[in-house]
């Protein structure tokens, strides 16, 4: 086990670059999720800590040693790749045996052997121990892929996409399998995805990345709760963030975000923030589809709102309105809104993000008394997990 | 044969003559490849089991069951050595270079095909390069191929016409042991890499064992066209190496034209094509098209 | 799928380049060596440099120009006869029907077989006096003389080639047809083509690439001919069915006259290159990428 370190890490591809001055630290122990979209650069990112990708520049370390040019071999990290890459022709007993065959230390076939079951067990395999690869369901592969990674005790954990190929269920299934395996060994983990339920429920801490460039690191409810971008803030959350453009307007003390067609009255809490911080006039505001609240009467902490469409999903209806000439999402209650297209409704934010002019965060409402924070409900859903996973 | 048993008949191969009449010409020109196909083997299989007078006599079109003669073939074995058409040691020869060769092929090309699966510079160009030794005609390279086998002292031997072969099989089987190994994800390459192998690692545990019945395919192609060359032995066989192919050439130039000895000469030549065709027959387009065309 | 390696290929490519050094390009410079030397086995001089002396005899000679002159009919005629049959052969055999398989294995029979033994068979089988052709012929009134008549000789390889051959094209232009959707034909049938629109306008423009691939190898094939038709014609009646590679292999094998023989090999060699070069880029282009 390591820590694993990455020190203005670049690579390019031809004329495109794919990671940009990445400083990373990811610390001994922790679980460590890559997050972004396709194309972000996460899963380059993860290659070139496996050693499968040279950085075009900068330095990887695994606690003070260089890598940077160690082979893959040289490393020894063991990875679960996206299409579980079992060989094919070597039995699931094979495919398992295989890393400490080739390890450096010197296995004896019944440690092998032992070792094989131990995690043949672990992974609930036993039974599928002489069956090829192809003869296996996809859960069942994935158990031998993680299985394979395992069975030696490396420095790192990496792991690309390894749920994206099985079904909603098993993977849910898996994720919490997961995350007790990772309680129970404790080996440094770099997990790569594009779904940030699966970062929110597995990661100790996410690094979000977008173009190749790391936007921000931190616990899942830092990066829920205060993210640093607009970016972020739209790409973290379901549906996403909407954002609206004004200028603060400042009067007797208050303080309005105003565009064409709004003003709107900005909490006194944040009003301080916004002052000490010296936030120009234009700033970005945002507010989550899931803290707008519809109310009866319009007053100066509400927008003006006309509603385009209503999609009704079950236990919310999400709205989409136009408010100032773009595009919101609202999520409400199906019997708080039994309104009309084409009607204008008032909606009052009960959480507001503000952002100033060169993108930055500058502070976040605090949320009014009965709204239920979404990382609450991430985290108790971990709990959750955690209880199963132990059980 | 009446209407009906005709069309009961046809109707067994899938055929409908009573709906659909046209079939009749589909079946005609089914017969008419057929015979065109098999006729010129035919006559070699019959004149090798006549005698010289029935030959230039005037034989029966159909070989009779019951006078089946297979003194020629008797003769081509001899017991001794003294037979100047010594088919036995002809055979001999030609599987011994021909096996020489499918090895040395095989054994260089997996690692040459694995090698453009790993990426070489410029490796289109060294691709094609290596193609175009394929392209030239072997009667070009006569001379200066006895020149460097006899520099290289291997004139004459088995292993001189093993590794001369190597110029037109070597780029064929290059590039059919890449068709196959290139279809292996790179992925299992890169999972031996983190399961802590290195480059050799994954060709030893993973490409070879994964590619097994198409390098099996590679070495059997590469055998027959090794068994089946004849231009290269003009120079650089001698009497102890002389091949199967030479030996029927022989039968007008030096021996003499013994029509009926060709004839049986001529069919044990064909004899590893026929038992190959059957084992690699859906391969046979592939390796002749340099893998453009699977058929 | 990464532009960077972390291992490299070049390694496992040595022994090969190696042995394509050795006999692919040293070859090569030995024939251009030769070819500036007079240099005759039996002469009453060694070899000596003469430099151009064998090009220009060759470029003056009759006797290799008409050889040049009939390898190029040779390949012409022999692709149109086995381009044209390779594709009627692959429509008749492009259905299903019990035996199907069997048909399509006689079929790969041809391409297993020593070019010699090729040969072989068919001068059995048109030689006057053992061939079962001449012998039915003659009960017609007509003779044929591979020996004597050059038309004979010369229809004698075109069959002969045509019968080695074009089972190759048939199966080639089969995997084409077999590759056209079933549901563009159904399509086309729907839209009311008969058989002979839907060959025309849906299959035929399917087979394109195929058909330049089929074309360009048995083009390059033809031109390195020279075991098959030694053995039916050695070259005769006369010279009249003398190719080029027959012609070199006689100066080399029987005259043992070196120099100019390479100086031929090396004009064979480049002529083919030439011819096939464009061709190779197109088929490099349109069928490999």
């Amino acid at each position: 086990m390591a820590q694993v370190r990455l020190e203005g890490v670049s690579k390019s591809f031809g004329d495109i670059e794919a990671v940009s001055d990445v400083d990373l630290t990811v610390e001994d122990g922790e679980f460590f999720v890559l997050l972004g979209p396709s194309g972000c650069g996460k899963t380059t990112t993860l290659r070139m800590i496996a050693g499968l990708e040279r950085p075009s520049e900068g330095t990887i370390y695994f606690d003070d040693a260089d890598v940077t040019d160690d082979e893959p071999a040289e490393r020894d990290i063991s990875m679960v790749f996206q299409n579980y890459a079992l060989y094919p022709h070597k039995t699931v007993r094979e495919n398992l045996a295989f890393p400490l065959s080739l390890s450096r230390r010197d296995y004896s076939s019944e440690e092998i052997d032992s070792e094989t079951e131990r995690v043949a067990e672990l992974l609930e395999i036993t039974d599928q121990l002489d069956k090829h690869p192809k003869n296996l369901s996809g859960g069942q592969q994935q158990r031998v892929a993680l299985g394979r990674a395992m069975i030696r005790e490396p420095m790192a954990f990496l792991m690309d996409e390894p749920l994206s190929n099985l079904d909603a269920k098993l993977r849910i299934q898996m994720r919490s399998e997961l995350k007790r395996l990772h309680r129970k060994l404790g080996v440094t983990t770099v997990y790569v995805t594009h779904d940030q339920t699966e970062a929110m429920s597995l990661a100790d801490r996410i690094c979000v990345l977008n173009d190749g460039r790391v936007q921000q690191v931190g616990t899942p409810h830092e990066v829920f709760s205060r993210p640093r971008n607009t970016w972020i803030a739209g790409f973290i959350g379901d549906p996403p963030m909407n954002f609206l453009h004004g200028l603060l307007e400042r009067s007797d003390g208050e303080v309005f975000v105003a565009g064409d067609a709004f003003r709107y009255r900005v909490p006194p809490d944040v009003v301080e923030e916004l002052d000490a911080r010296e936030v120009a006039e234009d700033v970005t505001l945002g507010i989550r589809p899931r803290d707008l609240e519809v109310v009866e009467d319009p007053g100066q902490d509400t927008f003006p709102a006309t509603v385009l469409t209503v999609e009704p999903t079950g236990e919310r209806s999400i709205l989409t309105a136009e408010v100032d000439g773009r595009e919101i999402k609202i999520e409400t209650e199906p019997r708080e809104f039994m309104g009309m297209q084409g009607e204008t409704i008032s909606v009052h934010p009960q959480k507001t993000y503000y952002y100033d002019e060169a993108d930055q965060l500058a502070t976040v409402s605090s949320a009014e008394g009965d709204v239920v924070e979404a990382v609450e409900v991430t985290d108790k859903h971990v709990e959750e997990v955690r209880k199963d996973g132990d059980t | 044969m009446s209407t009906e048993r005709l069309e009961s008949l046809a109707k067994r191969f899938g055929f409908h003559f009573l709906e659909n009449p046209r079939q009749i010409l589909v079946v005609l020109g089914i017969g008419l490849v057929l015979l065109w196909i098999l006729l010129p083997v035919y006559w070699t299989l019959a004149i090798s089991m006549r005698t010289t007078e029935e030959i230039f006599g005037s034989p029966d079109l159909l070989l009779n069951p019951a006078s089946l003669n297979f003194e020629n073939y008797r003769i081509l074995w001899p017991v001794e050595d003294q037979q100047v058409a010594n088919f036995s040691r002809f055979i001999v020869n030609s599987a011994i270079i021909a096996t020489l060769n499918a090895v040395l092929t095989t054994v260089l090309a997996v690692p040459a095909a694995y090698a453009f699966r790993l990426g070489v510079g410029y490796s289109k160009h060294i691709f094609f390069w290596i193609l175009t030794n394929r392209m030239a005609p072997p009667a070009a390279f006569l001379l200066p191929m006895f020149l460097l086998t006899s520099e290289l002292n291997i004139i004459g031997t088995h292993w001189g016409l093993a590794i001369v072969y190597l110029i037109f099989n070597l780029p064929l089987a290059i590039w059919l042991v890449y068709g196959i190994i290139k279809a292996i994800p790179e992925e299992i390459d890169e999972a031996v890499y983190v399961d802590g192998g290195n480059d050799f690692t994954v060709l030893k545990e993973v490409i070879v064992p994964l590619s097994k019945p198409g390098i099996a395919v590679s070495f059997l192609l590469v055998w027959l066209f090794a068994w089946n060359h004849y231009a290269f032995t003009l120079m650089l066989s001698d009497d102890s190496t002389m091949t199967i192919t030479q030996g029927i050439a022989q039968f007008f130039t030096t021996v003499g034209t013994s029509w009926n000895l060709m004839a049986a000469g001529t069919m044990l030549s064909m004899l590893p094509g026929l038992v190959l065709a059957a084992i690699v027959q859906k391969h046979i387009v592939t390796g002749l098209t340099f893998g453009a065309v699977k058929a | 799928m990464s532009e960077t390696r972390i291992y490299d290929g070049e390694k496992y490519l040595v022994p090969s380049v190696i042995a394509f050094i050795v006999f692919g390009i040293v070859p090569v410079v030995l024939v251009i060596r030769t070819s500036f030397m007079y240099w005759e086995a039996f002469a009453a001089t060694g070899p000596r440099f003469i430099g151009l002396d064998n090009f220009e005899q060759l470029m003056n000679s009759a006797q290799y120009m008409s050889a040049t002159g009939r390898t190029l009919l040779f390949v012409g005629v022999s692709l149109v006869i086995q381009m044209g049959l390779g594709l009627a052969i692959a429509l008749l055999l492009d259905r299903e029907f019990r035996g199907d398989s069997v048909v399509r294995t006689l079929l790969v029979l041809p391409l297993t077989i020593p070019p010699i033994s090729v040969g072989a068979n068919w001068l059995l089988l048109l030689r006057t006096d053992t061939g079962l052709v001449p012998k039915m012929l003659s009960n017609f009134g007509i003779t044929f003389q591979i020996g004597e008549n050059t038309l004979d000789a010369w229809v004698a390889i075109f069959l002969m080639d045509a019968w080695h051959w074009t089972p190759l094209i048939a199966l080639i232009f089969l995997a084409g047809l077999t590759s056209v959707p079933p549901s563009l034909i159904e399509s086309a049938r729907i839209d009311g083509a008969n058989r002979w629109e839907i060959f025309w306008h849906v299959q035929l423009p399917q087979l394109k690439t195929v058909g330049v691939v089929a074309l360009l190898i048995r083009m390059m094939d033809l031109f390195r001919s020279f075991d098959d038709v030694w053995m039916l014609t050695s070259g005769g009646p006369g010279e009249d069915t003398m190719l080029l590679n027959l012609e070199i292999v006689r100066i080399m094998t029987q005259q043992t006259r070196y120099g100019i023989g390479a100086a031929l090999s090396l004009f064979a060699l480049y002529l083919i290159i030439i011819l096939s070069w464009g061709l190779v880029n197109m088929l490099h282009r349109e069928v490999l990428e």
